[in-house]
C-alpha cells in the first residue's frame, strides 16, 4: 500500500467517539466570566480614581514649585508675607525696638528701590533681609529675650 | 457559508442565526449560552482527541469560550462562526501542549523515537481508536487530528506549525503508517475513498 493513500479512513478503525463536556461546565464558565467583568470594573473604578487623585495632586502641589523655581523674588515675598503675617500673631511687647527699627529700615530701602524701578538683582537681597529681620523678631517675641548685636 | 465534508462530521459546521450572533456581539448571556449549547461538543471532542484528558479539555473549553464572550463584538462574520470557533479551540490545544512542553520535539525522527511499538497493546485496544490515538506523540497525534478530522490541509499546517508542508505531510505518514502497524494483527485494511486536499 502506498504511503500517500492512507487515511484513518482507510484504516477502518472504529467509529472516533465524540464527547460532551461535563453538566456544569456552562455554569463555572458564567461564574468565572462574571467574576471576571467584575474585576475588570473594579480595577477600571480603582483606576480612575487614582488618576482623578493623582490629577488633584498635581493641580495642588505642581504650581509651588515651579513658581519657586521660575522667580525666587516671589518665593522670598511669600515668605516674607508668611513670617510677616507669624510675627503679627506674637506679642509685640517683647520685640525690642532696635529690632523694630531695622526692620522699617529694610521697607524703606525697599520701597525706595522699587520707586526707582531697581533690578531683580538689587532687590533680593533686601526681601532676604526682611526676612532674616522678621525671623529674628519671631524668635525673639517667642524667648521674650533681647538680641545681641557684635 | 462554505462547510467541509470534515466540519460537519465535528459539528464546527453548525450554522449560528443572525439573531443569535447579533445579540451575543451585544453581550447577551442568553446568546452566550446558545452558542456554547451547539459548539462546546464540537470543542471538547476536539479538546479531547488531541489532549486525551477531560480535565485538559474542560480547561480548554473554559478558555475558548471565555476568549469567545470577549472576542465576539471583534467577529466579523468573514469565516463561518464554527470556523472561528474551532480556530481559537485548536489554538487553545496547542497553547496547552506547548505550555507542557509536548510540542519540543520537531524532528519527525526524534518525535518517533520513543514510541512504543505493539508491545503492551491490548487486543482491546486495537479497535479502540482513542487509545490508539494517545498512544502516538503530541505533536503527531494534533497533526492526525487536525488534517484527518478536522480538515485543515498541509498548508494550513505549515501556517500553524511554522514549518514546511512536507513536514507535516511526513509526521502524518508515518502516524498512520504506526496506526496501521499497531492494527495489522488484528485488522484488515481496505483502502476507501477519501477527501483528498493538498
Amino acid at each position: 500500500m502506498a504511503e500517500q493513500e492512507l487515511s484513518l479512513k482507510a484504516l477502518r478503525l472504529a467509529a472516533l467517539p465524540e464527547f460532551d463536556p461535563p453538566p456544569n461546565l456552562w455554569a463555572r464558565i458564567e461564574a468565572e466570566h462574571h467574576r471576571r467583568q467584575q474585576r475588570g470594573r473594579t480595577l477600571r473604578w480603582g483606576s480612575g480614581l487614582a488618576a482623578m487623585l493623582a490629577l488633584a495632586t498635581v493641580v495642588a502641589l505642581a504650581p509651588r514649585p515651579q513658581i519657586a523655581a521660575a522667580n525666587p523674588l516671589a518665593q522670598l515675598e511669600r515668605r516674607s508675607h508668611e513670617l510677616e503675617l507669624a510675627y503679627a500673631g506674637l506679642s509685640q511687647a517683647a520685640s525690642p525696638l532696635e529690632s523694630e527699627a531695622e526692620l522699617r529700615a529694610v521697607e524703606l530701602a525697599l520701597q525706595q528701590a522699587y520707586d526707582r524701578g531697581a533690578a531683580v538683582d538689587e532687590l533680593l537681597p533686601l526681601w532676604q533681609q526682611r526676612n532674616d529681620v522678621l525671623s529674628n523678631l519671631i524668635v525673639l517675641a517667642a524667648d521674650g529675650a533681647q538680641p545681641t548685636r557684635i | 457559508m462554505n462547510m467541509t465534508p470534515t466540519e460537519s462530521r465535528t459539528g464546527f459546521a453548525q450554522e449560528v442565526d443572525a439573531v443569535t450572533l447579533a445579540r451575543a456581539r451585544r453581550g447577551d448571556g442568553t446568546a452566550h449560552a446558545a452558542l456554547y449549547r451547539i459548539f462546546s461538543r464540537p470543542c471538547f471532542t476536539l479538546a479531547m482527541r488531541v489532549l486525551g484528558s477531560s480535565a485538559a479539555a474542560e480547561d480548554i473549553v473554559q478558555d475558548v469560550f471565555l476568549k469567545m464572550m470577549d472576542a465576539i463584538r471583534s467577529y466579523r462574520g468573514d469565516a463561518p462562526f464554527g470556523a472561528w470557533l474551532k480556530r481559537m479551540t485548536v489554538n487553545a490545544a496547542i497553547d496547552q501542549l506547548r505550555s507542557q512542553r509536548h510540542l519540543d520535539k520537531d524532528d519527525p525522527e526524534r518525535l518517533f523515537a520513543n514510541v512504543s511499538d505493539t508491545t503492551g497493546l491490548l487486543a482491546s485496544d486495537a479497535h479502540d481508536v482513542m487509545a490508539l490515538l494517545q498512544r502516538l506523540p503530541p505533536r503527531a497525534r494534533l497533526i492526525l487530528v487536525l488534517h484527518e478530522l478536522e480538515g485543515y490541509t498541509h498548508k494550513e499546517l505549515a501556517e500553524l506549525f511554522g514549518q514546511t508542508e512536507s513536514y507535516s505531510k511526513s509526521i502524518l505518514s508515518r502516524s498512520l503508517k504506526r496506526l496501521q502497524e499497531w492494527l495489522a494483527p488484528n485488522t484488515v485494511v481496505e483502502m476507501q475513498p477519501w477527501p483528498s486536499r493538498s
